[in-house]
């Protein structure tokens, strides 16, 4: 919609919608921070069947698919403040389980640089962010911190006036160990005995398993970017940043 | 200063300005990132031949005048740049077709922005913005290597508007920090040594060549500026050569 065109009630409506979208990943962002996975999925996502959830190694697609990755994450945090527990008893083994969670975690997804363009209709929305995070995290080896950067291409739809995600992906191109070039090959810290239940947890696998994003390695060619939004009218106008099944 | 008393009409027009704004260099980061500059030049910079001849693109170490020569550092020297990284790769390597698609391999960099500082001129006619990148730029070695450097410093940048439409009309990357991961700030060199600083060395030769801005002893200056609420727009406020540097708006 061409700004001319638009009266000034008009405008600042649809300056407060943007606001909203801005709002809704700020809060999305620090809720990861938070470690708020319990309740992520359910605070912040549609209520449609077909959401959808893109990540280096391919789509969740449907709400249970996302709901479990979500749940796993927050099992792992879990298991986590207990093998801290465990490992430091004369510093938190009086405190319980609940006063624990999340400790040794701290997922850091800053994000900058928003493109954001709403449908004419406003039932809709589009947007992208870069963030260029940090991660510090409970492994096998015990706490490490990551440099993390990555993009936020992401569907927004307008649910009983409420803005939602509806299709997410999040596409990293650095998970590296703080300390150590992304440009190298990483030298992982060795394992730690106190963590060794970390080893067999693991996020659900995608729905579907395809490579949508190469980790940056010296041997990868230029990758480019989900495409950035652009003006429209409704949804069916546009593309979409959520799964679409192969003809 | 600008003192104009607005409309609430008005008004709204000028933050949805602001935003407009922001969102073109939003837009520049991510083809940027992509290595997409002619794309770039053409979409997102003035585009009327007498805003193109004032168009500047400044760093460090001096200033490009004219959207002609611009385009031919940023997409001319920066293209031959990465034809000249990728013969070297598929010489080493030769599973890496030398073809054009390959252009960029082993290469990524980005400029994400943040802290915006926007700046609507009372005329309505220009703007100015100011920006903090803590970014990064990776280059392929040729022989299946690469380096890494995180790039961190302001990004100003001033925008005019065509027919409506706002543009980029200059632009000034002003590194503050340059350094390897996994090495410490501390440990870089004050002074740096001719063809020793990447940024440097990726600049080129500027039309026109001065210490736009000096990092040496820690944002020891305001340059690019930092903006203020302005009425019209003077060279002396500008992201560009007559730029006052050092002695204006000293922190």
């Amino acid at each position: 919609m061409i700004k001319a065109m638009c009266s000034a009630e008009e405008l600042v409506g649809r300056w407060e919608e943007r606001r909203e979208i801005k709002n809704l990943m700020g809060r999305y962002a620090v809720s990861f921070l938070l470690k708020r996975e319990k309740t992520m999925f359910g605070d912040f996502w549609s209520s449609r069947e077909d959401v959808s959830m893109g990540l280096n190694d391919g789509w969740y697609v449907g709400r249970e698919a996302i709901a479990d990755w979500f749940a796993a994450i927050d099992q792992a945090t879990a298991l986590k403040a207990k093998l801290l527990k465990a490992d430091l008893p004369d510093k938190l083994g009086d405190q319980d389980d609940a006063s624990l969670y999340g400790i040794g975690d701290f997922d850091v997804k800053p994000l900058g640089t928003p493109v954001i363009e709403l449908a004419d209709d406003l039932q809709t929305a589009k947007g992208i962010w870069y963030s260029q995070g940090s991660k510090a995290d409970v492994t096998e080896a015990g706490p490490v911190s990551y440099w993390t950067f990555g993009v936020f291409a992401v569907d927004f739809v307008c649910e009983d006036g409420a803005w939602k995600i509806w299709h997410l992906q999040y596409l990293e191109d650095v998970k590296c160990l703080c300390g150590q070039s992304w440009a190298a090959e990483q030298t992982p810290f060795p394992e730690n005995p106190a963590f060794a239940a970390l080893k067999d947890v693991k996020l659900p696998e995608p729905t579907v398993k395809v490579t949508l994003r190469e980790y940056y390695s010296p041997s990868r060619p230029l990758a480019k970017l989900p495409r950035l939004p652009e003006p429209y009218a409704t949804f069916a106008d546009t593309f979409s940043y959520g799964y679409e099944k192969e003809a | 200063m600008n003192t104009k008393v607005f409309s609430d009409d008005e008004q709204i027009r000028r933050v949805w300005d602001m935003e407009e704004v922001k969102d073109l260099m939003a837009r520049r980061a991510y083809l940027y990132m992509q290595s997409l500059r002619r794309e770039e030049i053409e979409t997102l910079w003035v585009q009327k031949p007498e805003n193109k001849e004032t168009a500047v693109f400044g760093s460090n170490w001096g200033f490009y005048l004219g959207l002609d020569n611009i385009s031919a550092w940023y997409v001319g020297e920066h293209g031959n740049l990465r034809q000249a990284q990728l013969d070297a790769i598929a010489k080493n390597d030769p599973s890496v077709k030398n073809i054009p698609e390959n252009l960029g391999f082993g290469s990524m960099i980005a400029a994400p922005l943040s802290t915006a500082l926007v700046e609507i001129a009372g005329d309505g006619k220009t703007a100015q913005g100011l920006w903090y990148s803590i970014g990064q730029r990776t280059d392929p070695n040729g022989d299946g290597t690469a380096s890494a450097h995180w790039v961190c410093g302001k990004i100003g940048a001033d925008f005019m508007k065509e027919d409506g439409v706002w543009k980029i009309w200059r632009v000034v990357e002003a590194p503050d920090i340059i350094v390897e991961p996994g090495t410490a700030v501390a440990d870089q060199p004050v002074f740096w040594e001719k063809g020793a600083n990447l940024m440097e060395n990726l600049f080129g030769t500027p039309t026109v060549p001065m210490t736009a801005h000096d990092p040496t002893y820690n944002w020891s200056d305001s340059f690019p500026p930092a903006p203020e609420a302005y009425y019209s727009y003077s060279d002396e406020m500008g992201n560009c050569p007559g730029g006052v540097h050092n002695e204006w708006r000293p922190y």
